[in-house]
């Protein structure tokens, strides 16, 4: 199929709301420091007092972003959501006409939507035998309520809804974003995730799974032994790169190819077949051969079984050529934010083909013959990268992968 | 305070008019409609009121004519008439 430059999809907005920072910049230094915003939280009960680790977002004033009239509408998660939208357009300069706001899409992914609202509602209920509740409830915790509410404070009258595939959310969300530009249906989507669940009974949900790590996340480290939970948003501004060129926008690189998959096997457990055919799609819908692609910014969320079957699908996909890539995951850093780890890892991996900096793996101690790949330890390393891979595989065994390029980045056909 | 101040700070919260000008009145004779309160916000101010005053406040707020032409003074005589009755 002939590439029509005009509608390759450029990314010209980034926005972020973070457990190290909701600014870009300084986002992007604490990933390529590798500070990590993982930290002991409190969850305080009368039967089950409870510290455990978490990437919480802070210096998050609601009030200050919204209205009180508005706030009552808003979880957590549409609230990260918005301000991660608001900052990406902002990044973007992006100024929509009355004739693009009613082609301007909005697709978000989200693990789970507004659970914080549920929980509210429940504790009121079961807890406080209080069977009022708030009126606002539904629309507040439905799931699309992020691609809504985005919709509505924007003005983008287009394609709008949320996605939901678990830690995958996000970039299926970019993914399908990618589609509707490629295929003429949009010219501009803000495309990402958000999650918010760090609340007391979803973290004790989490820990029933048996997954989560007491004393850190260390992806593809030999001493790794769980992930730990964070939350946030992240928000791409997708324009059709002909769009993109007319306005001298500044663009960070471009989605090029998408691949997506299912297991259709275990509900928690990884595949490496599964996920190293989303990788291989992914790299034939962008056209790239694996041996010229540098830098994979890995799931990598520091079990014990996803980065090994992560480092087998790399090297099923990319074959030789796995032992010239570079590999680090960012959730050392980030922890698993959820429903918007694909976008805050799109968002670093193209950050990372604009500074042509490869962010390292933080927390890293010992090498693991599991996970024999090179994944950046610790310390950033400056290197040309022209194209690079963010990898998304969820429980429920649904992957997605996105494939990025450099902004010089010449595409062969 | 009295019900109507509780009443008439519970309107003010959600109106949208006293969002854009902070000064405005809630007058008896204000109509909610013109005070900027739409159904979504309507709702919001029947459970801010059931949950102060712990009364079931019966509005159906599916149905214009049940609040679209309805003032202030009309909303406080139906929560006098029900605090009268507990």
């Amino acid at each position: 199929m002939p590439r029509n430059e005009d509608r390759r999809v450029a990314v010209t907005g980034l926005g972020i709301v973070s457990p190290v920072g909701s600014e870009l910049e300084s986002f992007w230094q604490r990933v390529v420091r590798g500070e990590t915003g993982i930290k002991p939280c409190s969850f305080d009960s009368s039967f089950d007092p409870l510290e455990i680790l978490a990437a919480q977002v802070e210096d998050f004033d609601p009030d200050a972003h919204f209205p009180a009239r508005l706030m009552t509408q808003l979880d957590r998660n549409t609230q990260f959501a918005i301000v991660a939208a608001r900052s990406a357009v902002a990044d973007a300069g992006l100024v929509l006409d009355d004739d693009e706001r009613p082609h301007a899409a909005v697709i978000m992914g989200t693990g789970i939507g507004g659970i914080g609202t549920l929980e509210q509602g429940y504790a009121r209920f079961y807890g406080e035998h209080n069977a009022r509740l708030h009126p606002l409830t539904v629309p507040r915790a439905m799931a699309n309520s992020c691609a809504s509410q985005i919709s509505m404070a924007l003005g983008l009258k287009g394609e709008a809804f949320a996605v939901s595939s678990a830690c995958a959310s996000a970039t299926h969300a970019i993914g399908t974003a990618m589609r509707l530009i490629k295929w003429g249906e949009a010219d501009v989507v803000l495309a990402g995730g958000t999650e918010a669940m760090i609340f007391p009974t979803p973290v004790r949900a989490w820990r029933a799974l048996r997954v989560m790590s007491e004393d850190g996340c260390r992806p593809f480290c030999a001493t790794r032994n769980g992930m730990v939970l964070g939350e946030g948003a992240g928000v791409l501004v997708l324009e059709a790169a002909g769009r993109a060129h007319r306005r001298g926008a500044r663009i960070y690189g471009y989605v090029d190819g998408y691949g997506a998959t299912a297991d259709a096997a275990d509900l928690t457990a990884p595949q490496v077949d599964g996920a190293s055919h989303a990788i291989t799609r992914a790299l034939r819908s962008a056209g790239f051969a694996p041996d010229s692609v540098q830098y994979v910014n890995a799931h990598g969320t520091g079990t014990r079984i996803n980065d090994a079957v992560e480092t087998q699908a790399i090297r099923a996909s990319f074959g030789p050529a796995a032992d010239r890539l570079m590999v680090s995951s960012s959730k050392a850093v980030l922890g698993h934010l959820m429903g918007a780890a694909g976008a805050a890892e799109a968002v670093i991996t193209l950050l990372a083909l604009q500074r042509q900096l490869v962010p390292p793996t933080a927390g890293w101690t010992k090498a693991d013959p599991d996970c024999d790949l090179d994944i950046v330890p610790n310390v950033a390393r400056p290197a040309a990268i022209r194209r690079a891979l963010s990898n998304s595989f969820a429980f429920g065994g649904l992957n997605a992968v996105l494939a990025l390029s450099a902004r010089e980045e010449v595409v062969d056909d | 305070m009295s019900t109507a101040e509780i009443v008439k700070a519970i309107i003010a919260k959600h109106s949208e008019l006293v969002a854009a000008e902070p000064g405005t009145r809630i007058a008896e004779d204000s109509r909610l409609d013109e005070l900027g309160i739409d159904s979504l916000g309507m709702l919001e101010i029947v459970f801010d009121i059931e949950e102060q005053l712990d009364i079931e406040l019966p509005f159906d707020v599916g149905n214009p004519e049940e609040y679209a032409n309805a003032t202030v003074g009309d909303l406080l005589g139906r929560i006098e008439a029900l605090l009268a009755k507990k």
